[in-house]
């Protein structure tokens, strides 16, 4: 019952509740609102009273009233895309920028009651805007035609989308400056809407209303083909679902908010002092992008006991949690894909063809890439929490670099397993015939078997499947461990992630390709060094190891060359950035541990 | 004790082991058996079908029709119901009750343009009697560009004709068709159907050229109902083909006709009696008697050269659109109003009030929003409660006796759903059509042009799903038009005006080489080619003749914008025609009707007032259009056959002579967009002499001089086409 109050107590007597209730009945507020939104709505009824024959087979077929209210509900929807996230956008500039956010911390509020009376205020705004829709509800209703089970169905999911705008804008809002957010917010916003309203089976995109909204649209004019449409109650669940997920996941971002390390350099509450400011110009001591988040990082000191002591299960646990989700997801729809496919080819052989082993492995292996991504996002620290030591377990201390390298050896090993193993288990549990099995598979044209047998003679789908997956997991550790490194050195995880993933991307994999080509077209002559130079320095970036591996690369590269000098020169990176961090790193290991044990003293 | 417990035990326990027995053997809840197999009710025999003898133009009427024959010892009642379980389509045609030993015919006319399949079911709701798969598939689509005959006929048996075309892959040749030599009129598809697969209303024979009743039919083979639809076709243009053995039969046909029947003349070896735009034709001999197929052939012959009816056609060659339509732009803008002043009073003028304290912005907006919702809820019933607008045109078709007036009525709405359309006026029927459905499936602009898929439904009424008069008055229709708010349909009326008549048009055609007596001398083909030969003239100076045009206006309207449009074949190549695809590259064929193109000439009359006349100048010149419309071009508008000439007295006028909307009964002003016409085809009897032969000579002649082209020469090696790299 006190948990329950506690969580009461979130949404109740939120200053920034009362502040945004003060404000709404303005002249701004209200003029913006009922001129932008009436204004719209009348340009699209406009639109369908002007040119009634290009809607018919809308018209005909969805009454008026059902038509009129899909609508304003699409305008409201719209609507609130832009100006929820809008609305939010000042939530710690404006305190910032208005020199009270000293006052909000040192208040001793808590962050999630302050955030969550911004989230809370939102419905007053909805309410709003649904009160200044009011003629055209009345409209829709003497019109008639309206389907009213729909229409509840549709302000429901309106309202939870705005909830979850709110939240999300406010979750973003702990990571990147406001204006910075709004822009994501906006793209994201456009993006989903754009591919929710789209004529799609089975509608993936279940994070807006639009699904629900424009699905009787699409199936009356016919857009969706009738055996795959779905009924609205379907729709409204996933869509309840998915919004839900999204708004749960944001409010846990924002009970939990960023994990932001105080040191010697950002422990001052209004400016950020490195060694040696005091010989620098004043201009090079701004340093807004440490300022903001140890700001934000002071407030969250005024978090409940809970999330402090539980904080590594809760944030480790929640990521490493949302990516074996993810991956169960991917995995649970490659078995059921493979599965159907394996059943009929069991049946019907011809189906199936010489390159299906090799696509269903490319797809395990384009998984665990996108997997081994997500884990280095995820277990990669700025350097300011890099050697943080925070409460695990009821308060038990464990360094945060031992948590993120156990978190990420966890995934790439469970990843690779199972992209190893889950296609090896599949053919197991089919036993399919030895033709299907082995390489090539069934071939019906002799000239490509003659092909194929040329082309493929001595492959091994296995052990390429077994070396690719491998050479992916190096390459994953050797990303993280550039990044790591890039980590020691920067205040601000993102530029971290996207400079080493660009390092990686730009230099390291195209790096050997360049220099093998100069070899064999600059050098070779002049200094007599043999192709076969050439060959080993370009086998040193993984794109030549899968080139070769799926026999992509070219018959003139040749197809039986050694992988060695791949893991030579990713072990050289993972040396290189090994010793770096020893160096670098136990410096800042030390200053981080002395600070925090000052801090805790 | 110990005894008896033991029995206890053992008894429940056997108990329980046959109660598992018996639970083992149910499927459970979620796995229950399922009987896919359906069987027929005992003793209830149903025939249905969806169009005719497999053909089926879902741009045209399309008919429905069931035969029901219950030897059961119950009474059953149900409904009878098409479904499409793919597009989730359904549709109810009615109620059918039929008693202990009992027959029953029910037909019915439905629009099922986007439908993927077609399930008919015969259920009371709780127990499915019937229900068959029946086919959506137009199984007759090549000779739909062709005339169709329609043979009726109880005895199951079908019209086959003679053919020395070979099998083509082990596939003989379909002899339901019948192919005339070039030029010499249309080809002919047979369909044989019997009286029950007749409809009760006249849309669906549209599709037909003729109509024809096999020596076994009786008066009582058809219902009052499917006479009377046999009555109107007729009188709109079709022919009815009657065998002289069923005297009684005949008598049926006259009576249903709702025009006068004119006696009997003997007309291409038939004894024609023309009926309003329609004929009833007596033939002798047997359709059916062994081997002998001289009459199907010689029906196939009359038919093949039958005018297509022109009603149709006319009333659809053009777009209708409510252009003006004051109702529907009257409450669009009250809706424009109401909403731009809520817009910029609780937006712009909310700006302004920017020295309001909260309360009184409170109270200012709140009042805005009531004001404007008091506002809104009474838009809301006015759009409930009004008129939308309607603009029609009419085509009378004249005869010499009565006319048939065909009228196209475009509605918008104005705000509201659901309105009533009543259409006054001898013998009316009126149906919502179906064009906005076929501009769904076939393009925007075939609720312009019907026929974007084959000739034949260019002149048939446009699709509709039969509609029931819900006026109680005679000579008037009414029905319930569904539409959308500011949403636009389309209904088709016909009457029949057994006392509108009275235009007498009479032709002459000068041929230039024989010009004042001689050219009444020129009557055959003969004349022309021993005339020509003895003075030289060139091929195309027949067309260089002068038509001399008298109209005699006896009836009470004034005619405004009188023209005759005079239509005529010649051969692609001639006439400055461009030669066909096929042409120059199938050296060697057989010249077919494809190879015809029919060229229009039109000379202009002017105004001719009530009871006037009015010749055309002596010396009036018909100008021949550029535009050459091949027989098989959807763009065709041609009603003659193929080598055939015809000709059309078109006039405007200013009042429709007939049908009118009920303003009273209607919801549904008409507007000012409406134009009628009158048209009146010149028989093939009245048609010059001259003419005649001097057109049947050229054609001849082009024919004959094609088919030594096609012959000899190998235009392939004249006219380069781009051919593919082996």
């Amino acid at each position: 019952m006190n948990m329950f109050r506690q969580f009461l107590g979130i949404f109740q007597n939120s200053p920034a509740y009362a502040r945004d209730r003060a404000n709404l009945i303005s002249t701004t507020t209200i003029g913006f609102a009922a001129l932008i939104l009436n204004g719209a709505i009348l340009m699209a009824i406009l639109i369908l009273l002007f040119d009634p024959r290009e809607f018919s087979g809308l018209a005909e077929r969805v009454e008026f009233g059902q038509l009129l209210g899909v609508v304003l509900l699409t305008g409201a929807t719209v609507f609130a895309t832009v100006l929820i996230p809008l609305r939010l956008s000042g939530v710690f500039m404006g305190p910032r920028i208005g020199r009270y956010f000293d006052q909000v911390v040192l208040s001793g509020i808590s962050p999630i009651r302050f955030l969550m009376g911004k989230v809370t205020s939102q419905n007053l705004f909805l309410g709003l805007v649904l009160f200044l829709l009011m003629p055209w509800f009345v409209l829709v209703l003497a019109v008639g035609g309206l389907q009213w089970h729909v229409f509840i169905g549709n302000l429901l999911l309106l309202w939870l989308y705005s909830m979850m705008l709110a939240l999300m804008m406010l979750w973003l809002s702990l990571y990147f400056n406001e204006v910075l957010a709004l822009g994501i917010m906006l793209a994201l916003g456009a993006f989903v809407g754009g591919l929710g309203c789209a004529p799609i089976p089975y509608q993936p995109i279940v994070l807006t209303p639009f699904p629900a909204l424009m699905q009787g649209a699409w199936t009356a004019m016919g857009e969706l083909p009738p055996e795959l449409v779905r009924g609205y109650g379907s729709i409204f669940l996933t869509s309840v679902i998915g919004m839900s997920s999204v708004c749960l996941i944001a409010f846990t971002g924002l009970c939990l908010g960023p994990l932001y390390g105080i040191l010697r350099d950002n422990s001052t509450f209004g400016e950020v002092v490195h060694a040696g400011d005091s010989k620098r110009k004043r201009r090079f001591r701004f340093r807004m992008h440490i300022q903001r988040p140890s700001e934000l990082a002071f407030f969250y000191q005024n978090r409940g006991d809970i999330f402090r002591n539980w904080e590594g299960l809760l944030r480790w646990g929640l990521s490493l949690g949302t990516l074996l989700v993810l991956m169960t997801i991917a995995w649970g729809i490659y078995w059921y894909g493979m599965d159907t496919f394996y059943s009929r080819l069991k049946t019907s052989p011809n189906t199936g063809n010489y390159f299906f082993y090799l696509g269903t492995n490319a797809i395990a292996e384009t998984m665990h890439g996108f997997t081994l991504f997500f884990a280095v996002l995820f277990f990669s620290r700025a350097r300011n929490t890099m050697y943080w030591k925070i409460p695990l377990i009821a308060g038990r201390k464990v360094s945060i670099a031992t948590l993120d390298w156990t978190c990420f050896l966890f995934v790439v090993l469970l990843s690779s397993g199972v992209s190893y193993g889950l296609p090896t288990l599949l053919h197991e549990w089919f036993r399919l015939p030895n033709e299907l099995l082995g390489m090539p598979g069934p071939i019906v044209n002799p000239t490509d078997a003659e092909w194929v047998i040329k082309n493929y003679s001595g492959f091994n789908v296995w052990m390429v499947h077994l070396e690719s997956t491998l050479v992916l997991s190096v390459s994953a550790l050797t990303l993280f461990l550039i990044i790591r490194s890039l980590c020691v050195l920067t205040w601000v995880r993102t530029v971290a992630v996207f400079t080493g993933a660009a390092f990686f991307v730009f230099i390291c994999l195209p790096g050997p390709f360049i220099i093998a080509g100069l070899v064999e077209f600059a050098i070779k002559s002049r200094f007599d060094i043999g192709t076969d130079v050439a060959k080993t320095l370009a086998m040193m970036s993984p794109i030549a190891v899968f080139g070769v591996n799926y026999r992509e690369i070219g018959t003139s590269f040749g197809y039986h060359n050694s992988t060695l000098p791949f893991y030579l020169y990713h072990g050289t990176i993972i040396g290189l950035c090994l010793v770096f961090l020893r160096n670098s790193g136990n410096t800042l290991k030390r200053t981080s541990l002395t600070w925090q044990g000052r801090g805790e003293r | 004790m110990s005894h008896v417990n033991h029995v206890r035990l053992l008894a429940v326990s056997l108990l329980c082991l046959a109660a598992s027995s018996v639970v083992v053997q149910t499927p459970c809840f979620g796995q229950a058996a399922s009987n896919n197999t359906t069987t027929d009710f005992p003793g209830l025999d149903i025939q249905a079908q969806i169009g005719w003898d497999g053909f089926i133009d879902q741009t045209a009427p399309l008919p429905i029709s069931f035969l029901v024959t219950n030897q059961s010892e119950k009474l059953l009642e149900g409904e009878l119901r098409l479904n499409d379980p793919i597009s989730g389509n359904s549709l109810s045609l009615g109620e059918l009750a039929i008693g202990p030993g009992g027959t029953k015919r029910f037909s019915t006319i439905q629009t099922l343009l986007n439908w993927e399949s077609c399930f008919a079911e015969y259920t009371d709701g709780a127990e499915v009697f019937w229900t068959r798969s029946l086919s959506l598939a137009n199984e007759r689509y090549n000779a739909t560009g062709g005339a169709i005959m329609l043979v009726i006929d109880d005895g199951s048996r079908k019209v086959v004709f003679p053919t020395d075309k070979p099998a083509v892959g082990g596939v003989l040749p379909d002899q339901t068709i019948y192919t005339p030599p070039v030029g010499q009129g249309h080809v002919v598809q047979a369909l044989s159907i019997g009286s029950w697969q007749l409809p009760t209303h006249p849309g669906p024979l549209t599709t037909a050229l003729s109509v024809v009743l096999t020596e076994s039919a009786k008066p009582e083979s058809l219902n009052d109902a499917q006479w009377d639809a046999m009555g109107r076709w007729i009188c709109m243009g079709g022919t009815l083909f009657i065998n002289e053995a069923t005297p009684e039969a005949i008598k049926r046909a006259e009576k249903a006709c709702p025009l006068s029947v004119l006696p009997a003349r003997e007309v291409n070896g038939f004894a024609e009696q023309a009926a309003g735009a329609g004929r009833i034709r007596v033939y002798r001999g047997k359709m059916f008697s062994g081997d002998d197929v001289t009459t199907p052939l010689s029906l196939a012959t009359g038919t093949s050269k039958l005018s297509r009816p022109a009603l149709f056609r006319a009333l659809t060659a053009s777009p209708l659109m409510v252009y003006d339509s004051p109702a529907s732009e009257r409450t669009r803008n009250w809706v424009i109003l109401v909403f731009t002043i809520y817009t910029l009073v609780s937006g712009g003028v909310t700006f302004l009030l920017f020295r309001f304290s909260r309360s009184r912005l409170k109270v200012y907006t709140i009042s805005v929003v009531a004001i404007a919702s008091v506002a809104a809820a009474a838009l809301g019933v006015m759009l409930r409660n009004s008129h939308g607008d309607a603009g029609w045109n009419s085509v009378t078709q004249l005869s010499e006796i009565g006319a048939v007036q065909g009228a196209r009525i475009a509605v918008r709405s104005a705000g509201g759903r659901n309105f009533q359309l009543e259409v006054t006026g001898p013998r009316v029927d009126l149906q919502v059509t179906e064009t906005d459905a076929m501009a769904r499936v076939y393009g925007p602009y075939s609720y312009q042009y019907y026929d974007r898929f084959g000739v034949n439904s260019r002149f048939t009424a446009p699709p509709f799903s039969l509609g029931t008069n819900l006026s109680e008055a005679t000579d008037s229709f009414r029905i319930q038009v569904p539409v959308r708010p500011w949403g636009e349909r389309e209904a088709i009326a016909v009457g029949f005006l057994p006392s509108f008549s009275g235009v007498r048009v009479k032709l002459r055609y000068e041929p230039p080489f024989a010009r004042g007596e001689l050219a009444d001398k020129v009557t055959s083909v003969d004349q022309v080619e021993a005339i020509l030969s003895t003075n030289g003239f060139p091929d195309d100076a027949v067309l260089q003749g002068v038509w001399t045009v008298e109209v005699l206006n006896e009836s009470p309207v004034e005619l405004k914008n009188c023209s005759l449009s005079v239509t005529k074949s010649s051969v692609r190549g001639y006439d400055g025609a461009e030669r066909g695809y096929q042409q120059y590259n199938e050296p060697g064929r057989v010249l077919q009707n494809t190879d015809l193109v029919h060229q229009v000439g039109k000379i202009d009359i002017g105004d001719i007032s009530a009871k006037g006349s009015k010749s055309a100048p002596a010396e009036a010149s018909i100008r021949w259009s550029n535009q050459y419309e091949t027989y098989y071009d959807s763009n065709s508008v041609s009603l003659c056959y193929p080598g055939g000439t015809q000709a059309m007295f078109v006039a405007g006028i200013a009042e429709s002579p007939g049908l009118r909307i009920n303003e009273a009964a209607s919801d549904f002003q008409p507007s000012e967009t409406r134009s009628h016409m009158i048209l009146l085809p010149i028989k093939a009897d009245d048609m010059p002499a001259s003419w005649k032969a001097c057109h049947e000579w050229l054609l001849l002649r082009q024919i004959r001089q094609e088919e030594q082209v096609i012959k000899i020469s190998n235009p392939k090696t004249t006219v380069p086409f781009p051919t593919f790299p082996e």
